[in-house]
């Protein structure tokens, strides 16, 4: 599988280090198996905190969609 | 348990993205975590995730990665959707005042139509049909009142203000939140404008700038001479010192993406309490060829490191477009009614007209509108199909074989993906 990283900044005038996705890898705990064969770590889970209802009324003014071709 | 169909999994930057499309959960996983469960899951084995790897079992399923097995995911998303569409908490009604504008973008899809502004009956019937809307339908909480052109402030005093008005009482004597937002190229904003506003609870402006001054003034023009930019920055600026939400539509060409940077600049000295009030919201011009977006990316992420706001153009199951609604209309300034304000308002476009009693009389398109939405059955069992819901029903409408918004091309709905998780993980 293509790594999505470098499709995204492909052609790009101007790399921006994408600092905060990289402090969020660093955040996943090494994966590894103790004596019973048992894992641990290797994820970080992101809090589902952004509340997009509260964005609503913004998507209400046009869906915005990468798709939508609104005015 | 089950993988769920609406799991999507995406390579970036040596990890990868979990991503459910339904619950709207990420996480981001080593490789190797990710062929471990891959290959349970084609071996139908999954539980033997919960002996491996508790904790990470315990998290899918929490996150509604793993589902329970009898759970039927299209039914299950299709009925949020059917809600979402056909939610009565809310009314959203949007009014053309004028076809009329006083810039004259080269990507406008309108036609311009001089001296037009919506008469005195017009008026009266969009007032009676809001009085109509609020005091009949008993589960009704909030409407909103939309402005849109044409440019509207043009007939600012003269239909904006009494129509606001007037809706803004009836909703205060029914006890239902009004609020009302505009679209408008941001020249004409005067303190009159920022005053009545406040009063009315006008409160979110919708601003466009075509670029930075240079690109933008061969745009969005007053004469040869003089351009717009500085005019509409130093609106904006005013709007947002008087609490006035702003959302900074930079419509992305070629053209534009010269020096975009230094509007992040103009707005550096907007900070504080003020700064909260502005978002920054990327569009490519449709005209353009969408290997603009890679480029409308970058600047995304780069006004988000600067501390802006900047909305994405990915949306959770929650949203859908107003046109994909029940509760909406669109009035023209002649009467004439209509869903998609994406399109030409014109007889072929029309869904409706109002009536004199303040009622609207829908015809067929508005009927097939409804009837086309979710009929895209290839879509159902895509794992974003949460995010883009098939595509609005304008796309419904306009497509009559099977089509995909995002043209059968996994890495576009990967980057989408992608792009999520950045405005989720770099938001101010």
């Amino acid at each position: 599988m293509e790594d999505n990283k470098n499709l995204n900044e492909k052609d790009l005038v101007k790399n921006i280090p994408n600092g905060n996705f990289e402090e969020l890898s660093k955040q996943i705990e090494e994966l590894q198996d103790d004596e019973d064969g048992k894992l641990k770590g290797g994820f970080v889970t992101i809090d589902n905190e952004y509340d997009d209802d509260k964005d609503s009324d913004k998507s209400d003014r046009n869906c915005n969609m990468i798709f939508c071709s609104c005015g | 348990m089950k993988n769920s169909i609406y799991n999507n999994f995406v390579n970036y930057d040596n990890k990868v993205i979990l991503y459910n499309g339904f619950s709207g959960n990420f996480m981001i996983i080593e490789p190797v975590l990710l062929r471990l469960y891959e290959s349970l899951i084609n071996e139908n084995k999954i539980e033997k995730l919960r002996e491996i790897h508790s904790n990470f079992y315990n998290v899918l399923v929490d996150r509604e990665f793993l589902v329970d097995k009898n759970i039927d995911e299209v039914k299950r998303c299709l009925d949020k959707l059917y809600q979402v569409d056909n939610n009565y908490d809310k009314y959203h009604l949007i009014v053309n005042p004028t076809m009329n504008c006083n810039f004259k973008c080269w990507y406008c899809y309108e036609v311009h139509v001089k001296n037009s502004k919506i008469n005195i009956n017009t008026k009266d019937n969009i007032i009676e049909y809001a009085k109509n809307v609020i005091q009949n339908s008993p589960n009704l909480k909030y409407f909103l009142l939309g402005w849109f052109g044409g440019e509207p402030l043009l007939q600012f005093k003269d239909v904006v203000v009494p129509i606001m008005k007037e809706i803004h009482y009836i909703c205060e004597n029914n006890n239902v939140n009004f609020s009302s937002n505009i679209t408008t190229n941001g020249l004409l904003i005067k303190d009159e404008v920022i005053e009545i506003s406040n009063k009315y609870n006008l409160n979110d402006f919708q601003i466009t700038l075509d670029g930075y001054r240079e690109t933008h003034n061969k745009v969005r023009y007053i004469s040869q001479k003089e351009g717009s930019y500085d005019k509409i920055v130093n609106n904006i600026k005013k709007l947002l010192r008087n609490k006035i939400e702003v959302t900074i539509r930079i419509n992305c060409s070629k053209e534009t993406f010269s020096d975009l940077d230094k509007i992040a600049e103009d707005f550096e000295d907007i900070r504080n309490n003020t700064v909260k009030y502005l978002t920054f919201n990327f569009h490519r011009v449709w005209q353009e060829e969408e290997q603009v977006n890679n480029m409308m990316f970058t600047y995304m992420h780069f006004f988000r490191k600067k501390g802006f706001k900047v909305s994405s153009f990915v949306r959770n199951i929650k949203n859908t477009c107003y046109a994909d609604k029940r509760n909406h209309a669109t009035i023209n300034y002649n009467g004439d009614v209509y869903k998609c304000t994406a399109r030409e308002f014109n007889k072929k476009n029309r869904e409706g007209i109002l009536t004199n009693e303040g009622s609207i009389l829908w015809d067929d398109r508005y009927k097939k509108r409804f009837d086309k939405k979710y009929t895209n059955i290839s879509c159902f069992e895509c794992s974003i199909f949460p995010v883009c819901k098939g595509g609005c029903s304008q796309h419904s409408l306009e497509n009559e074989e099977d089509y995909c918004v995002y043209g059968y091309d996994n890495s576009k709905k990967n980057n989408s993906i992608v792009e999520l998780l950045l405005s989720r993980i770099e938001k101010c």
